[in-house]
């Protein structure tokens, strides 16, 4: 696609003010993780000063930040894929066969993103403690229990995520693998899923930061052994003021992991194998 | 007969009669699996919560006596649960339309430039890769009268302090452009990953008859994207029904109620004012809202570039 | 494994035999005999170090009862907004996730009528160690650690409402020349309502940046807090009457609301106070923007800490004004108290109830309570807050001793967090511009309405006045065979 100048100029110019509208805040705040106590907040701004890392120090050690980040790590991964191997398949079959019922059924897919976290927390927990009493599974505080839950909100999203990447593929494509003699389920791994990998790529980091920052469940359903990083934000909001510099430092190691991912993952993001209309 | 096994043997022509029946069938040996986690642990919920709705739990006894539709009445009959869905309603649609064009419009720009592309990209996703409670409290800093980045900047040019949050008619505006600003870059990667999987042959044959590029914009690239676009709105629409760590660190519904959502309005309901089935009964009827509403949606989004 | 299971089970048939064998066979943890009969276990807190005090106890404190008892303390610290929906799901449920709970003043009600508080009673009876409940004032016993009639927890901290002030400012000489220019009168801490106003308006210079107090009006639950505290009870409104209707429609309850949340006092604070919740009054605070802060006793070792004020050198603290009754002539004062207790969860097996216990009177003791004050300046027991030495170390804690001895408690009823809900609203429009007659009216039916819904008024539940509350406090000190000097 030959894009002109004039055109070309004008996307730099939105593009780099919404980028300065996300840095400025972002960094405005995220130096205050690299503040004393004493200047995390001060008016006029403080913008030089001598960088410390006492913030990182009480979040990572005193208040065991690092456990928080491997909970979220394992459960958010395991939780994601998890989500992938059981949506993608369902997506496709939502996507490529007609059969009575399946509008329905997708509809009410995405219905079930819409239940109020506070309605689901209260019925797992009854439903872990039984599982525990009643036949001795213990799921409560656990990394399963937790990644089980987590399919409440990802497994529909994934579906439908999913579906409408592969709906914008002409069925044409796997009808002539098929024809050359490869199985559904074979034309689908090895002819679709290389098409729609971008797809795949999105579906999962959306997922994945979902399942990151996914904070009413965890509360119920962790405690001291799984409980996440989204809960240890939330206790630098103490009563008395914001611990900023804390806060921060937390929203560091939030953000840090999910960005990296993003760019391991860029390239795959848009690259649209046979059909890109970019490239 | 597990899936594979039956698919697999399907193109051999194992038998006829078997090969219609899992033909037939076929599609439920992708869905089960799914569908079975779905019953599980989606649809459990919903019964429990349905079925506490016509008692009355409450976390401050342990007599839970039927009540039949009582809970329902009076949530109905409440004010505050009026106002809050209004409230809601308002976020959704300027939050919903809001991140939805801005996100669509990085989409299409980020296509026209070339040097810089993965960084800018990697940039404009950050606000997603935040915790909400996070990005709450970081404009309520940043809007703060005395402390906050965007008054030094007014004070700079000499405008007096703007107190945004305080006031009922700026508080609720400035809570939906925050969520702007952190959504948008949801649609940007739904949309754009959407685009990378377009086919390529209508392209081309529209250039060769030297289509407009608008025209391709509207007559191939939108209604190719129509599946894609359904998901993003779709998403957005439901989550911003659901806002509620947002609102909840940077106003906590106030000013007097003006920013009150049904999501923090319900989990008042269940924890601050411990009656658990009352609240139950509203995520009922808020699930009755927004499936209305998604309902609608379906009915103008969901045809598929086969349909007609 | 199988050794710790054989002692749970030996554990457990000795706490079901102790009604037989009597108080004297109960061992507690105890550093001066070098008793652990606990050692090895670990026991669980949900916990939320919500201020610093309670941080304190985290860092001093458990150490210390560690070290006695060999025990290993698992914390579970949840952000204070999460602390009671993790309760209240437990508790629903019947859970045993944690073994003790972090349990603020306004939730004991409901959760003790969940079923899910133990009473203390007979594991004081069977082993008093060191918790002497006497050791509190009664009305913060009676708000802090009693759900209605029953004693469910140990005070962990006891807030009462303070004010504090800008000592460089009030002793500056050119200030005081004036304001005494300008008002004819010495520039003093203010002790009424208009004196507040006065000084407060002396200080207001937006053009410096520096205004003259700051309160909360950011949310319900803060202003109505502030709204009683400092101006409503000192004005002698109150929450109900003896027929349990509620008083926000008086004339003096809307006076007050007119005051505090109308235009006049709300301009002597920074830009932004109709959205300022705890956090922001205390930045304005301790960056040096306010001259005057209306706040509580938790909040004093955070104004003292010169890592974390800008003016901690500077800042004093003085009783929060009073109301100047025209027709007597004298300053009414009244203050409220509130704070948080630990308890024990009820659905947790019996030997871990008495472990419990156990770090319940020894952790929270009178001996560990003493070395926390000395080292940081907060305490709550009377025995730490008379004590010369740490009075002499700790000028503050006088203040807080004859602010706990009167502090009024919030009704501690399962229906009351919506009752402030409505009120607060109504004080949040208020200073929005609205009419507080009328405003203050329609939150007072909505209250009446809120109380009718939860059967107050036609299933015979009473509601627990100040008095009675204090009434409760010494029948229970009384069956337990203790005295009380403010019960005489």
């Amino acid at each position: 696609m030959r894009v002109p100048t004039s055109e070309r100029a004008l996307a730099y110019v939105i593009l780099i003010a919404l980028a300065a509208l996300v840095l400025i805040p972002v960094l405005f705040g995220s130096i205050t993780a690299f503040k004393p106590q004493i200047i995390w907040v001060s008016s006029p701004p403080t913008w030089i000063f001598e960088p410390t890392l006492e913030n990182f120090e009480f979040v990572f050690i005193q208040r065991k930040g690092w456990q928080y980040l491997r909970n979220s790590l394992i459960i958010s991964s395991g939780s994601v894929i998890i989500a992938l191997l059981l949506g993608v398949p369902a997506a496709y079959a939502f996507a490529r066969f007609r059969f009575r019922g399946s509008k329905a059924l997708m509809q009410w897919l995405i219905s079930l993103r819409m239940i109020p976290p506070i309605v689901v927390g209260l019925p797992f927990y009854a439903m872990f403690l039984f599982l525990e009493r009643g036949l001795n599974i213990g799921l409560r505080d656990t990394y399963p229990g937790l990644i089980i839950t987590y399919q409440t909100f990802l497994l529909p999203l994934v579906i439908w995520m999913m579906r409408g990447y592969f709906v914008e593929l002409p069925a044409a494509m796997e009808e002539s693998a098929m024809v050359e003699g490869y199985t559904r389920l074979g034309a689908l791994l090895r002819v679709v899923l290389p098409v729609v990998w971008p797809g795949i790529v999105a579906t999962a980091i959306l997922n994945f930061i979902f399942a990151w920052n996914e904070f009413f469940l965890a509360l119920i359903l962790s405690g001291n052994r799984t409980s996440t990083l989204p809960m240890s934000a939330g206790t630098y909001i103490v009563r008395t003021r914001v611990e900023w510099g804390n806060l921060f430092a937390v929203n560091l190691i939030i953000m840090v992991p999910v960005i990296v991912l993003t760019i391991i993952l860029r390239r795959q993001l848009v690259k649209g194998l046979t059909f890109g209309i970019l490239e | 007969m597990t899936a594979t096994g039956a698919t697999g043997r399907a193109d051999q022509s194992f038998s006829t009669r078997l090969y219609r029946a899992t033909q037939r069938y076929k599609h439920w040996f992708f869905i089960a699996p799914a569908l079975l986690i779905i019953l599980t642990v989606v649809i459990y919920p919903i019964i429990f919560s349905t079925g506490v709705s016509f008692f009355r739990v409450t976390f401050a006894s342990q007599s839970r006596p039927f009540v039949g539709l009582q809970n329902f009445e009076r949530m109905l009959t409440n004010d505050d649960f009026i106002e809050s869905t209004f409230n809601t309603l308002y976020y959704v649609v300027f939050s919903v339309s809001g991140s939805f064009a801005l996100g669509f419009g990085v989409a299409l720009l980020i296509r026209r430039i070339t040097v810089g592309k993965d960084l800018l990209r990697l940039i404009l996703i950050i606000p997603i890769t935040m915790a909400p409670i996070v990005v709450g409290l970081m404009w309520n800093w940043m809007l703060d009268p005395l402390f906050g980045l965007i008054n030094w900047f007014l004070d700079l040019v000499n405008i007096p302090e703007q107190t945004f949050l305080a006031q009922a008619a700026t508080a609720r505006m400035t809570v939906v452009l925050v969520d702007i600003w952190q959504w948008y870059p949801l649609v940007f990667l739904i949309i754009e990953a959407g685009m990378a999987t377009l086919p390529r042959a209508p392209y081309e044959s529209a250039r060769l008859e030297g289509v407009s590029s608008w025209m391709i914009f509207r007559r191939i690239t939108l209604p190719l994207l129509r599946p894609v676009i359904l998901v993003a709105l779709l998403l957005r629409t439901v989550d911003a029904f659901r806002t509620f760590d947002l609102v909840r660190v940077m106003t906590d519904g106030g000013p007097a109620l003006t920013t009150e959502t049904l999501s923090l309005y319900l989990y008042r309901t269940a924890f601050t004012f411990n009656k658990l089935s009352r609240a139950a009964a509203g995520s009922i009827l808020m699930l009755l809202v927004i499936g209305l509403i998604s309902a609608v949606m379906f009915r103008y989004l969901f045809r598929e570039v086969g349909d007609s | 494994m199988k050794r710790f299971k054989t002692l749970l089970l030996v554990m457990l048939a000795a706490a079901l035999c102790l009604p037989l064998v009597g108080a004297q066979d109960v061992q507690l943890t105890d550093p001066a005999t070098g008793a652990r009969p606990f050692e090895g276990q670990e026991l669980r807190i949900l916990n939320t170090e919500v201020v610093p005090i309670l941080a304190y106890q985290h860092q001093i404190v458990d150490p210390l009862y560690e070290e006695a008892s060999g025990v290993t303390l698992i914390y579970e610290n949840a952000a204070h907004s999460d602390v009671l929906p993790r309760i209240q799901t437990t508790c629903a449920a019947g859970g045993d996730d944690f073994d003790i709970m972090f349990v603020e003043d306004g939730w004991a009600g409901a959760l003790a009528a969940l079923g899910c508080l133990e009473e203390l009673d007979r594991f004081y009876l069977a082993a008093p160690g060191d918790s002497h409940p006497e050791d509190f004032t009664t009305r913060a016993f009676g708000t802090v650690a009693m759900a209605k009639e029953k004693w469910v927890g140990i005070p962990t901290l006891v807030a009462v409402g303070m004010f504090a002030y800008r000592t460089d400012l009030f002793n500056d000489p050119d200030e005081q020349a004036a304001f005494m220019e300008a008002y004819g009168r010495d520039l003093a801490v203010p002790q009424t309502w208009g004196e507040l106003a006065e000084v407060g308006a002396f200080f207001t210079r937006p053009d410096e940046d520096l205004y003259g107090f700051n309160y909360r009006y950011g949310t319900p639950n803060n202003i109505l807090f502030d709204y009683m505290i400092h101006f409503g009870f000192s004005r002698g409104v109150d929450f109900f009457d003896a027929d349990f209707n509620p008083l926000f429609d008086t004339e003096a309850a809307i006076d007050t609301a007119s005051f505090f949340a109308g235009q006049d006092v709300l301009n002597l604070q920074p830009p932004g106070r109709e959205s300022f919740q705890f956090g922001e009054v205390m930045q304005n605070f301790t960056q040096g923007k306010v001259a005057m802060y209306g706040t509580e006793s938790w909040a004093i070792p955070l104004l003292l800490d010169s890592e974390a004020s800008l003016v901690a050198e500077n800042t004093g603290f003085a009783p929060i004004p009073g109301w100047l009754n025209p027709e007597t002539g004298e300053i009414q004062s009244a203050l409220l108290s509130a704070g948080p207790a630990y308890m024990i969860n009820a659905h947790i097996p019996e030997e871990r109830k008495w472990l419990a216990w156990d770090y319940l009177q020894l952790a929270h003791g009178v001996e560990f309570s003493r070395i926390l004050a000395d080292q940081t300046g907060a305490g709550h027991r009377i025995s730490v807050l008379t004590d010369p030495d740490l009075v002499a170390k700790w000028p503050h804690l006088t203040a807080n001793y004859e602010a706990a001895k009167v502090g009024i408690g919030r009704p501690a009823e399962p229906w009351w967090p919506e009752a402030e809900n409505a009120i607060g609203r109504a004080l949040q429009e208020v200073a929005a511009g609205g009419d507080a007659a009328s405003l203050m009216a329609d939150a007072n039916n909505d209250i009446r309405e809120i109380v009718a819904d939860a059967g107050y008024y036609d299933e015979g539940i009473t509601y627990v006045s100040v008095q009675q509350r204090e009434e409760f406090v010494c029948a229970k000190l009384a069956d337990l065979g203790l005295e009380h000097d403010e019960c005489m």
